[in-house]
């Protein structure tokens, strides 16, 4: 599937049922333009911008995460981001400790 | 075998006492008991642990086979830093409490080091004549942990512009 319409499936799941009105406001969009992209045509760079921080933002916690990640990522240095790295991975294993023994 | 997370940890060392069923390791390590399945689900997955009729048991073989892995001073950085987080997010900066953080920063002078040199080594003689193993009514969970350290700022200043 093209990333474009993985965004479009994960919006209207995560925002359900809003008019083509409704997500033209939302996302500062124009409504015929919001009906073509919910139609298959192929979005530009900024409207995928745009609706992936509306699922961002949607996320909460996570999704300020992502967001500074996807910004600062190259500047952030190579020690740091494997020191981070084990540092998520472990929480992840603790995590996964936790859910099997609840199963 | 990787590195251990403080959790498992926490479950050899109450194995090292001797074979615990689930219920005892929860109550030795005040873990809830389905946390305690999931780890020594996944321990027993990597034959850390045996079951043994109603009992796990350490995988004696397994351990020996690891214990230098697991000791790795990068491993044991980050038991260091697990503790180290523990003791940040949960304890008040206060003295006397059963848990604390304490930093100070001073200048030591040639004799002020001497003599905090000779205080260490002191508290470490004095710590370690203290027992490692729990007595027969005691915890894990009841051990505590004693850390110390210092550092200077150039260093912290280093570790952190150097990267």
């Amino acid at each position: 599937m093209l990333s474009s319409q993985r965004i479009i499936n994960d919006f209207k799941y995560e925002f359900g049922n809003l008019t083509y009105r409704e997500i033209a406001a939302l996302t500062g969009i124009q409504m015929t333009r919001v009906f073509r992209i919910f139609n298959y045509q192929e979005m530009k760079v900024s409207e995928y911008e745009r609706f992936k921080n509306l699922l961002l933002q949607k996320k909460s916690g996570t999704a300020r995460l992502l967001e500074l990640f996807n910004q600062y990522a190259l500047f952030l240095s190579p020690c740091f981001v494997r020191k981070l790295e084990k540092q998520i991975e472990r929480e992840i294993k603790i995590v996964n400790l936790i859910q099997e023994g609840e199963k | 075998m990787g590195n251990l997370i403080f959790l498992e940890r926490a479950i050899l060392e109450s194995l090292s006492s001797g074979a615990k069923s689930t219920k005892e390791i929860s109550q030795d390590l005040n873990f809830s008991l389905p946390m305690v399945k999931g780890i020594l689900f996944n321990m027993a997955k990597k034959n850390m642990v045996k079951f043994m009729g109603e009992k796990y048991a350490l995988n004696r073989e397994i351990v020996t086979h690891c214990i230098d892995e697991w000791n790795h001073p990068d491993s044991l950085s980050w038991e260091a830093r697990e503790i180290l987080d523990g003791i940040v997010e949960n304890s008040p900066m206060n003295f006397p409490s059963n848990s604390f953080l304490k930093l100070r920063k001073m200048y030591f002078s040639d004799r002020d080091l001497t003599i905090f040199k000779s205080q260490l080594t002191n508290l470490e003689k004095f710590l370690e004549s203290l027992p490692a193993k729990p007595g027969m009514c005691e915890k894990t969970c009841d051990k505590t942990i004693f850390f110390w350290g210092m550092t200077n700022y150039n260093t912290v200043l280093r570790s952190i512009l150097i990267r």
